[in-house]
């Protein structure tokens, strides 16, 4: 297992330099989404990248290109590090940046153990004047942000339980993506793709699931990673939250169910560059108990749909508001990183 | 940007309670026709969305005249009266005293006491999560008591605006600023709504939000029936399309944050219109209305929603 150096880096940094110059380490799809979200701004210039694969930066002609990322984490003219590696690679990355004084935004998960976000943040300690923030852009969209407006209002009440579903069909090459590699992954779809469903509980139920049961399996790809989990995590509290993550949902589907003391909120669909997972739409309502009888009517719903996606946008923008202000990262901290791969490893620890 | 729909019905009776229904009407038939009698001191108006002075004749209705903005479509009357004549219809007509008396707001009760939850469900997680919720929520009307009893509940204490919002006032307490400003059923009824909105935008506080409801110009009730349309003139001066919504706030310096039309009794209002008056409507409306039963009205009612062809406007501008 490599290990981080915790001692703290002497910064190239200087907090008065704006533009920032920002490097991307793995230009793959969503290392190229990050790059068009930074050549959108004018707070940052995107300066450098680095590929095993050159041409996958041929988008991009303005830019230094490297096949290995150490000449980049160590450049002192780089101010900040994407890492939208594998997740094999991806704590050593985000480690060597910290320790050259560059600050990170790292995609998630933050690696394959809880081991991996356990050096992670060894390295931010040591390093406390850096930003690190990881890639959970799943708070940053439309729905989720009302939802959340919603929640903390308190119009509702408070969260009794949530009921997640995320899904996706896998594809033609799903057996042979990295993704499906055990030691390039290190997790299945669970880890892929649940972990953002986690990542929700954990910011609409406060998370501290203590309480875990499980079924992990790989019910269809021939795969030796999980292509189904599903799980009932329980809060000290008594507060209850159901996850289906699957590779066979053969129509994407988004799914996560809010219910609370005095109504509900149902977020149905995500937006996503294909739109596969459909319309992002907020349903809400208030429970209807005003009937003498006891039969209840259905409760008028409010049914919000949100036409646009600007979640990489946003959250590379509080990413990099962090840094210029220097102030903490308020989402995707490691603290959350953390508790995401905890369910993750807690869900396959507690599988039957 | 956002748009809100609502599933569920909403019965239109609980709106027009039958037993003040014809009172109600027959009062408000009087307080028009005083209104009338000083058309010749009414005055002209451009559009009140895009204040475009294109437009063309619409319809007559009550002897009130409407036109069309060549610009944004919006729905207008001109002439009109001026803010002292409506002074008058709403507050010292027979009409204006049956709608504040205890008979009228008892018939409307469970209908307004719902509507209020629902606008204050809307308000409180927008001043929840407002930099500047300490300055509170200035309702532009009168007449919002219920709403203010919910809002009260959470420990919230709106300010009302003073004197009535058709005087275009909503100075009430001279230079606090406002996190949110809210207008339920109100810029339809205003005289110069282009004035009322600037001086909103003016009492909010930075990233301040209005937020307003109105009857839509371009919803799918009113572009079927017409003239024939559940009118009540002096209080639907301003009909504005979506599109004109649009204009107005961004004319007064407001970024659009929502445009929905959540209105959901369309096609209930068309039918009841369609009956009452014996109309004869397009091929389409009456080959559906004849054809195809209430869950068909339910779908259809529902796109309207989505695209923004209902009869009622919600908008929710952000103070740049
Ligand atoms: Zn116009």
């Amino acid at each position: 297992m490599p290990t981080c150096h915790t001692t703290p880096a002497s910064s190239a940094f200087s907090r008065s330099r704006l533009p920032l110059r920002a490097a991307i380490i793995g230009m793959g799809k969503v290392g190229k989404t990050r790059a068009r979200v930074l050549t959108a701004r004018d707070d940052v210039v995107f300066v450098a990248a680095a590929d095993i694969d050159p041409s996958k930066c041929a988008d991009f002609p303005d830019i230094r290109v490297e096949t290995d990322h150490h000449a980049l984490v160590s450049a002192p003219d780089i101010d900040v590090v994407f890492v939208a590696t594998t997740n094999k690679f991806a704590p050593d990355i985000v480690c060597a940046a910290l320790e050259h004084g560059k600050h990170v935004f790292c995609e998630k998960p933050p690696g394959r153990t809880i081991a991996d976000i356990e050096r992670i943040m060894a390295a931010e300690r040591a390093n406390p004047h850096l930003k690190l923030q990881f890639g959970f852009n799943h708070r940053f969209h439309y729905a989720v942000m009302e939802a959340r407006n919603m929640v903390d209002s308190g119009i509702y009440g408070k969260v009794l339980w949530a009921r997640g579903v995320y899904g996706k069909m896998g594809g033609a090459d799903f057996e042979q993506i990295w993704r499906n590699d055990p030691e390039e992954a290190g997790g299945g779809i669970l880890l892929d793709q649940g972990i953002h469903m986690l990542d929700l509980f954990c910011y609409f139920l406060g998370g501290d699931f203590n309480d875990i049961q499980s079924f992990v399996q790989t019910m269809h790809w021939k795969i030796s990673l999980e292509d189904n989990a599903f799980a009932l995590l329980r809060t000290p509290t008594q507060q209850v939250a159901m996850l289906h993550s699957s590779a066979t949902q053969w129509r994407h589907k988004f799914s996560l169910e809010l219910c609370l003391e005095d109504g509900y909120i149902n977020l149905e669909g995500i937006l996503s560059s294909t739109r596969s997972y459909g319309e992002e739409i907020l349903v809400h309502a208030r429970k209807n108990m005003t009937a003498n009888t006891g039969l209840c009517p259905a409760p008028q719903e409010e049914k919000i749909f949100f036409d646009d996606d600007h979640s990489w946008e946003l959250e590379v923008a509080a990413f990099l508001e962090a840094v210029k202000t220097d102030t903490p990262v308020s989402s995707g901290t490691s603290d959350d990183a953390l508790r995401a791969m905890r369910l993750v490893f807690g869900i396959y620890a507690a599988r039957r | 940007m956002k748009r809100t729909t609502i599933v569920g019905i909403t019965d239109e009776s609980l709106i027009h309670p039958p037993e003040i229904f014809a009172e109600l009407s027959a009062r408000q038939r009087l307080a028009e026709a005083s209104l009338l009698k000083q058309q010749n001191h009414f005055i002209q108006s451009n559009c009140p969305a895009c204040a475009a002075a294109k437009r063309e004749f619409a319809f007559a209705r009550s002897g009130f005249s409407f036109q069309s903005c060549q610009v944004c479509q919006t729905l207008y009357m001109s002439p009109r009266p001026t803010a002292n004549m409506l002074h008058e219809y709403y507050e010292q007509s027979d009409y204006g005293r049956f709608i504040q008396s205890a008979d009228h707001e008892t018939a409307l009760a469970p209908f307004r006491k719902d509507q209020a939850r629902k606008q204050a469900d809307k308000l409180i997680p927008l001043l929840q999560k407002s930099d500047h919720r300490e300055n509170g929520i200035l309702l532009l009307a009168p007449k919002h008591t219920m709403l203010a009893e919910v809002l009260a509940a959470d420990a919230i204490t709106p300010v009302h605006s003073k004197p009535a919002p058709w005087h275009d006032d909503v100075d009430p307490q001279g230079d606090r600023k406002y996190a949110i400003a809210a207008a339920f059923d109100i810029f339809e009824r205003l005289p110069d709504p282009g004035t009322a909105i600037a001086k909103v935008y003016q009492q909010l506080s930075t990233n301040g939000h209005l937020i307003l409801s109105v009857r839509s110009g371009s919803g799918y009730d009113l572009l079927t029936l017409w003239q024939h349309s559940d009118l009540k003139p002096a209080e639907h001066m301003n009909l504005f399309t979506v599109e004109g919504m649009s204009l107005l706030m961004e004319r007064a310096g407001f970024s659009v944050g929502e445009l929905s039309t959540p209105g959901h009794l369309d096609l209930q209002i068309v039918k009841r219109i369609r009956a009452q008056k014996h109309l004869k409507l397009d091929r389409f409306t009456e080959y559906f209305l004849n054809n195809r039963n209430d869950f068909a009205s339910e779908q259809f009612q529902g796109f309207l929603q989505k695209s923004l062809l209902s009869s009622h406007m919600l908008a929710v501008g952000v103070k740049n």
